[in-house]
Order: structure tokens, then C-alpha cells, then sequence
């Protein structure tokens, strides 16, 4: 890889880190990152052929992201990363990996592709490590019962999930719910 | 002014370093050569491949020139060049029956299907020092090449392969049948990249065991043998030899040998397994780059000891073995406490003080109230 | 990969080149990906040590590898690098490091907290509060707070599972009872985001407090015991202590730096070499230059 792909990788990276530490802080990518290729440059980073990955809705991305990330396709159930694609059925998220007591780290990454990310009053109370108090996050095109269904799987700490939401609305846009973040009221 | 507020660290840091390179080239005597230390010394720099896991005898024979014969420190560089290399492809299981023999005995039976092949070895020279070493001049050497080859016979027919002793065993059902062969593609753990984990997978133990430090393991493997576990072994089989290095190729997939790495292979049968009711003996299995033969023998007992269904001794326990003989991370951290470490002892002296002063007021107030 | 590529994109005053012989930030991509898996979920399940495959660096397991692997899966050509060892800017291994991580990224280097992006550190935290616009390294020996009480790593692990803690309770229990008051000194053992119990590095008991709430990432790494861990920022970080038995920090009532007369620091004790009397100074190097310097102004 060139010293700008490798650069670019540290830079992606480093904006995802501060997302997953900083839940519903709402982290404005790099312009490099654009319209067409969000998915493969946000996980060029983090995956390769040593990871697995499941693509939910959207057949064209998948390949794009093997060929792309080098990264091997697997089933839902078996997938470190699952990407979410606007639209799809989202009910084999159900069986996705939310690692054991032992080793919790199993859990797998999610990322949704969403219409807009915003921090505003009428979006979804956050709270826990990461936030100070609490922040609302409002995700525009996510499915109904998405963020139940996030709750559901992240009901035993330390087992659970970790979700990224990009946006693509205007720029690019990241934010992260870990197992870690309370979803929804006190 | 103390060792505290001295700020000189980058100067002090750099003459150090120019300081331990002079240290080798400050004598009279001509430079040692890469070559020099791989053909002569190339018992330490099998070593040094081993424990750095890099079959590289060039490279390691240039580590062991720069830490000026420390081992540990060559098998380090090892380590940390190969950590910076890209890995280009995987080479696909070997069956070490087609190894290219230089050495191979067995302890088992007086003689074995192939024979005996002794091979280059120090085992049954006479611990003394040869002074006639001290001139060892091409005339000297010339002279004794002369000898060794004047009366070696042109039509020796030496098999290119050899049977296995085990497998003799195995066929008679002596010996604990081999698992199942895994599928052709299916993943191998890789403990360069992954952690162990436990009950390590057998692949991951057995890399494990191949880096390994050759001094700590001959010292688990010894209380293992000397009554600290009881494994009492055979030697089945003790080879030395090259096997090749198989890949498949990248765009036509047909299989290519794109070389060969010199290795020392183990098999020890040890303690019978009454498995099913059949007693049986079971297998510990040692292989190590380069000829290093006291490696591959504690290797292959330990494989054997950490099996045990309970660990009695430290030899059997799994964690405590596979944890302690990395040689890199073992001397890392032992010379890690050379260090400063002044805050953490500065935070030691302040809760022994004060755990002093609660024990003296303690003293006191007893006192108090025995005179009251 | 051309010279004219590996040119850092910003121009560095006081640091070198990138060396031309290795890749951005040394480590193979593969290397670099897997550490940052690894990060996000310690950074996901707070105070959890998730193992990963800890590569070998140029410098000795047990000199700082851990911290060096995260430092260099995520190091920005831009960072702005601080390195600390007990504190200190120019201490032997410190340096190093720093060197070492310039000459392969390209970042330029500082000796100020406020300065600094991205700061690894061997077993101090800044005098300084760090903000939320930077990252604190630890580099740790010991990852589990539980070995003290349990060798065996199956069976830590099996605890943390449980969240079964009560050997650690009993062992600072029996600590109370023999000496009078929980005799750890460093390394003091805490509870992260009222889960698991996690080592906090071998920093002073003085540093501990400066986990609690902070505004900054720690990230944790254990090179040689290839376990990387983090505390979030905003995350509750509870020091082990009993009501009648708090948790406290070391005393330095009535001390204060003999170099820039700091009565509100960590101080390390000298022994003169003349008078052999005890002096103190700044462990915190930069900052104690700092004030020195904000006297000179």
C-alpha cells in the first residue's frame, strides 16, 4: 500500500476510535472519504483476510468489499463485521456474534448505512462510559426498531454488539453505539 | 544534582550504542565475516533461526555478529525484522517421511528399517580441547579433507528417503491412532498473529514450543524426565534433514518447491494411554528450524507432558510452560528492571512508611497500656 | 513505494524524515488492523483486556512494545508525539521511543503536555488535565489486576467471567488485617464503569483519580503479555477500598519541588549526594520546565 492509502487508513481510523469512544458524538469524516466507496474506505482500516465479513441488503457492496478489503464473506451468524445496507431485512441480526463471558471481544462490529446523523432534541438518549451525562443522537433512515433490537442484544454486559452508523447525506458522517452505551431513557 | 534532574538522556543513550559497536572492533583481529559465522558457527545460527522463527541463515548469522554472539539478542532481531515483512503466502503441509535425510537414529530398536545414519554429530566426541585448533590454517584443513574423502566410494547409494520407526509401531496398533487429517485449505492457527489462547489448540502449541527458548525448555523437559512429572521417553525417532518448502502457485495453483529448510525432528513415545481400554503409547512430537537436537528432544516431551488430563507438576500445566519459555519475551522483561522505576519505589517507600509508622504507634500504644 | 510518496504531507520542524526503509509507522497493515480491532473492543467493553497478536518491535518485550503497537496503529503524520518514562522527557527509554517513532512517522516531537496529540507514557500520568483532544498511551507490564491473587491465567480470566472478585476483596482484607491499611502502593487496582476489575498501569496511586471521569481516551498495552485495554473518557474508575479503609494517594504534606517549587505534584525523593539528605523534585519533567520557564518570562 502507498504512503497515501496507508496515511488515509491512520486518518479513517483515528475518527472511528474517537466515534467508539465518544458514543453519539457525531464525527465528520474526511473529505477522501466520498459518496461511492464510504464503505470500503471506513473499513479498509480495520478489515482484511483475516477477518470475516456480512453484507445485509446490498449484493454489489458485497463483492465491492472483498475485492476491495480482501476480506472473506461469511453468513451473518459467523461475520466479525456486518455491514448494513439502507432497506435490508435486518432480522438475521438477531443470530449475529455477541461473544461469550470469556472472551466478550468476540461480539461483532455492525455498520449501518443511514441517511443522516444528528445531534439534536428529538434524537435518542445516550448514556454511559464515553458520554459525559447524556447526549441525544437522532439517526434519520434507520429501520423502525433498530435501536430495540441494538438494546435486546446488548442486554448482558459484556456480551453484546458494536454498532457504527455512517450517514452519506451531504458529507459523510460517523457515529458509534458500543455494548457499552444505555439506549433510550433513565 | 541526582540521577532525577539530569536531562543528558539522548547523549548518554548514543554513546552507549557507539560504545557497545567499538567494543567489538576494538582488538587487533580481522573482521569476522556473515560467512565465517554461517559456515562455522552455524550451530548457533540454527539456533538463532529457531528462536527467532525466521529460517534465514544469512540474516541470523549477520544478528549473531551485531549482539557479538549473544544469542538471545540474535534471535530478537529475528523476530522483529520478520515482524516488518509482508506475508507473500502460506507453504502447505509437508509429510517430513520425504525429508532429506543427514541424520537420523532411533533409541527404540537396535536397528531400524534404512539404518542407523549417524551423521554429523558431537555426541560421541571426547569433551577435550583440541589444540591443534589454535592454527587452523588451509593446510591443516586441506589435510583433512584429504583424509575424509580419500576413501569415500564413488557408488554410495544412499536412499532418498526413509522409512519412519513410528509408523512400524503404528501399523502394529502400538501406538495411538493419528487424528484425523485436517482438509487441505482448512485454517492453521498462526501465533504470530493471534494470542494464545487455552487449551491451545495443538498447532498453536507446537509453534509455540518451536520458538521457544532452548535453554528454559531443556530445563522444563529435564524436571519432566527427573521425577517432576513422569515421563519416562523414548527416543522413537531423531532426524536431521532439509524438507521441502512447498507453495502453491499463486496463478496456476499447481504445487512448486521453492526451496528447503534445514530441521531436527523428534518423535519420543512416552507413558502408555489406556484409552479405550487399549493401553497404548502416545507421541510427543518435536520439530525446530536448523539442527538443534536438544530442542527438538524437550520439545517433543513437553508436547507429550502438557497433555496430561491433570497437571501435577509444572512441566504438565500448558499455561505455565508455553507461557515461560519465550526467550524474547523472558529477557525482555528480565532486563525491563533496569529501568528507572524511582516513581513506582517512591510510592513503595511511602506505604512502608507509613505501615512502619501505624506498627510503631501500635508498639506504642500497647506499651501505654501495659504500664497503664 | 517512491521517496517522493513517503514525504510526510506536512513539514516537520524539529523531526526527521521518514526513514525510507520502512512503511508509515513501521508495522505491516495487517499488523495495524488487527491492533485496531482489538482497540475498539477495549474501548467498547470498558476495562476488559481483549488479547491480540502483539508483534515484535525493534525494542525488548517488557521496554514498552504494547504501548509502541497502539501508538503506531493509530500515530497521525500531523500528531504532535510526547513520550514519558516516570515522568520524564529525557529519560534513557523514553527517548528511544521517541526516536524510534519520529524517524518512522514522521511526527514531530514535544516535551509540553498541552502540546502534545497523542502522549505514551511508562507509569505517570501528566501533571497537566488533559484534554479531549488527545490520547494517552500506557504502556503496561502487568495486564491483569488479578495476578497477584491468581497465577493462572484460565482461572483470571474464568473471575473476570464471573465477575468473581472475591479473592481480591479477601487479599486487601487480610492486607488491612496484618498491616492496618491496604499496603498497595502502585499498580493500585480499580474497578472500570462498575464492571471489571483492571490494572491501571503502574502509576502512582497520585495518578489514579486522573482515570476517573477524564476528558481523555487511555488506551492500555501489554506487549509482552499481548493484551491491549482502555477507559473511555467520561468512564467511573473506582480505586478498590473499603468505607473505614478509603483508597489514598501518596503524602507529600509539607514537600514541595526543589527545582520550581511545586507544593501540588508528584515528587520523586532524591538523596543528596553530599549531605545525603533527602530533596524532591517534579516527577513530571515538562511541567516542572515549564514552570521554571514561566518565571524566567
Amino acid at each position: 500500500m502507498d504512503y497515501a492509502t496507508v496515511t488515509r487508513d491512520h486518518r479513517t481510523f483515528r475518527l472511528i476510535l474517537r466515534a467508539m469512544s465518544r458514543p453519539g458524538e457525531v464525527q465528520r469524516l474526511p473529505e477522501f472519504i466520498g459518496d461511492e466507496n464510504v464503505v470500503v474506505e471506513l473499513l479498509r482500516p480495520l478489515v482484511d483476510n483475516a477477518t470475516t465479513v456480512a453484507v445485509l441488503g446490498d449484493s454489489r457492496l458485497a463483492e465491492e468489499l472483498a475485492l476491495g478489503c480482501r476480506c472473506p464473506l461469511a453468513a451473518v451468524a459467523e461475520a466479525d463485521f456486518v455491514v448494513v445496507a439502507p432497506g435490508a431485512d435486518t432480522t438475521p441480526l438477531d443470530r449475529c456474534k455477541r461473544g461469550d463471558l470469556l472472551y466478550p471481544d468476540g461480539g461483532a462490529t455492525l455498520l449501518y448505512l443511514v441517511d443522516d446523523l444528528e445531534q439534536d432534541e428529538a434524537g435518542t438518549l445516550l448514556s454511559g462510559p464515553g458520554i459525559a451525562g447524556a447526549i441525544r443522537l437522532r439517526i434519520s433512515g434507520l429501520g423502525e426498531g433498530e435501536l430495540t433490537r441494538l438494546s435486546r442484544l446488548n442486554g448482558e454486559f459484556p456480551l453484546g454488539v458494536d454498532a457504527m452508523f455512517v450517514a452519506r447525506r451531504n458529507s459523510a458522517q460517523l457515529a458509534c453505539i458500543p455494548r457499552s452505551t444505555r439506549i433510550g431513557g433513565p | 544534582m541526582g540521577y532525577v534532574a539530569v536531562k543528558g538522556g539522548t547523549e548518554a543513550i548514543e554513546e552507549a550504542c557507539r560504545l557497545f559497536a567499538y567494543q567489538r572492533i576494538k582488538g587487533d583481529s580481522a573482521p569476522l565475516e556473515v560467512a565465517q559465522i554461517r559456515e562455522q558457527l552455524y550451530l548457533a545460527v540454527d539456533k538463532a533461526m529457531g528462536e527467532g522463527g525466521l529460517y534465514a541463515p544469512d540474516l541470523a548469522a549477520l544478528a549473531l555478529k551485531q549482539a557479538a554472539g549473544d544469542s538471545l539478542e540474535a534471535s530478537f532481531m529475528l523476530r522483529a525484522f520478520r515482524a516488518t515483512r509482508q506475508r507473500l503466502g502460506t507453504s502447505l503441509a509437508t509429510d517430513t517421511s520425504g525429508m532429506r535425510i543427514i541424520r537420523r537414529i532411533s533409541s527404540a530398536f537396535k536397528d531400524i528399517p534404512g539404518g542407523q545414519m549417524l551423521g554429523a554429530t558431537s555426541d560421541y566426541t571426547l569433551r577435550l580441547l583440541d589444540f591443534s585448533l589454535l592454527a587452523d590454517d588451509e593446510m591443516r584443513r586441506e589435510a583433512f579433507r584429504e583424509r575424509i574423502f580419500r576413501h569415500l566410494p564413488s557408488d554410495l547409494d544412499i536412499p532418498r528417503t526413509f522409512p519412519k520407526v513410528i509408523d512400524i509401531l503404528r501399523r502394529e496398533g502400538l501406538l495411538a491412532e493419528l487424528p484425523p487429517r485436517p482438509a487441505e485449505d482448512s485454517p492453521i492457527p498462526d501465533l504470530t498473529r493471534q494470542p494464545l489462547v487455552f487449551p491451545a489448540p495443538r498447532a498453536a502449541k507446537l509453534q509455540a514450543l518451536a520458538r521457544g527458548e532452548t535453554g528454559g525448555m531443556l530445563t522444563l523437559a529435564y524436571s519432566s524426565m527427573r521425577g517432576y512429572g513422569d515421563i519416562h521417553p523414548t527416543l522413537g525417532e531423531l532426524r536431521v534433514g532439509y524438507l521441502p518448502l512447498l507453495i502453491r502457485h499463486p496463478i496456476s495453483g499447481e504445487t512448486c518447491r521453492v526451496g528447503e529448510v534445514k530441521v531436527t525432528e523428534a518423535e519420543v513415545l512416552a507413558r502408555m494411554d489406556g484409552e479405550g481400554g487399549m493401553p497404548r503409547f502416545s507421541l510427543g512430537y518435536g520439530l525446530c528450524f536448523g539442527q538443534n537436537e536438544i530442542k527438538a528432544i524437550a520439545m517433543a516431551i513437553l508436547d507429550r507432558s502438557t497433555r496430561a488430563a491433570v497437571p501435577e507438576s509444572p512441566a504438565e500445566n500448558e499455561e505455565f510452560v508455553l507461557y515461560h519459555i519465550d526467550g524474547i519475551e523472558a529477557m525482555g522483561f528480565c532486563n525491563h528492571w533496569k529501568l528507572p522505576h524511582y516513581v513506582d519505589f517512591l510510592s513503595d517507600l511511602d506505604r512502608l512508611r507509613k505501615s512502619q509508622e501505624l506498627a510503631r504507634n501500635g508498639r506504642q500504644r500497647e506499651a501505654d497500656h501495659e504500664q497503664g | 513505494m517512491s521517496r517522493a510518496e513517503q514525504t510526510a504531507p506536512t513539514p516537520e520542524q524539529n523531526s526527521p524524515a521518514i526513514d525510507p526503509g520502512y512503511p508509515f509507522a513501521f508495522m505491516d497493515e495487517g499488523a495495524k488492523r488487527e491492533i485496531r480491532r482489538a482497540l475498539l473492543k477495549a474501548v467498547a467493553i470498558p476495562g476488559y483486556q481483549v488479547p491480540y497478536g502483539s508483534r515484535e518491535m525493534p525494542i525488548a518485550r517488557g521496554w514498552g512494545t504494547g504501548g509502541l503497537q497502539i501508538t503506531l496503529a493509530l500515530i497521525l503524520p500531523e500528531d504532535v508525539l510526547k513520550v514519558i518514562d516516570q515522568g520524564c522527557d529525557g529519560s534513557v527509554n523514553a527517548v528511544n521511543i521517541k526516536k524510534f517513532v519520529a524517524k518512522v512517522a514522521g511526527v514531530t516531537v514535544t516535551t509540553d503536555t498541552r502540546e502534545a496529540t497523542l502522549i505514551q507514557t511508562r507509569h505517570r500520568i501528566p501533571e497537566e488535565r488533559m484534554t479531549s483532544n488527545q490520547i494517552l498511551v500506557l504502556q503496561v507490564p502487568y495486564p491483569e489486576a488479578l495476578r497477584e491473587v491468581e497465577p493462572s491465567e484460565n482461572e483470571t480470566r474464568r473471575m473476570h467471567a464471573e465477575a468473581d472478585y472475591t479473592r481480591m476483596w479477601l487479599h486487601l482484607y487480610e492486607d488491612i488485617v496484618r498491616y492496618g491499611e491496604i499496603t498497595i502502593s502502585y499498580r493500585y487496582p480499580v474497578t472500570v464503569a462498575g464492571r471489571y476489575i483492571t490494572d491501571p498501569s503502574p502509576i502512582p496511586r497520585w495518578d489514579v483519580p486522573k482515570l476517573h471521569m477524564a476528558d481523555t481516551l487511555f488506551l492500555f498495552g501489554a506487549g509482552r503479555e499481548k493484551r491491549i485495554y482502555a477507559i473511555p473518557p467520561h468512564t467511573e474508575v473506582i480505586p478498590l477500598e473499603f468505607e473505614d479503609h478509603p483508597f489514598r494517594t501518596e503524602d507529600f504534606t509539607g514537600k514541595r519541588c526543589a527545582r520550581c517549587g511545586s507544593d501540588h505534584s508528584f515528587l520523586d525523593e532524591v538523596i543528596d549526594d553530599h549531605s545525603g539528605a533527602r530533596r524532591y523534585f517534579c516527577s513530571d519533567t515538562g511541567y516542572c520546565d515549564k514552570r521554571r520557564a514561566g518565571w524566567n518570562r
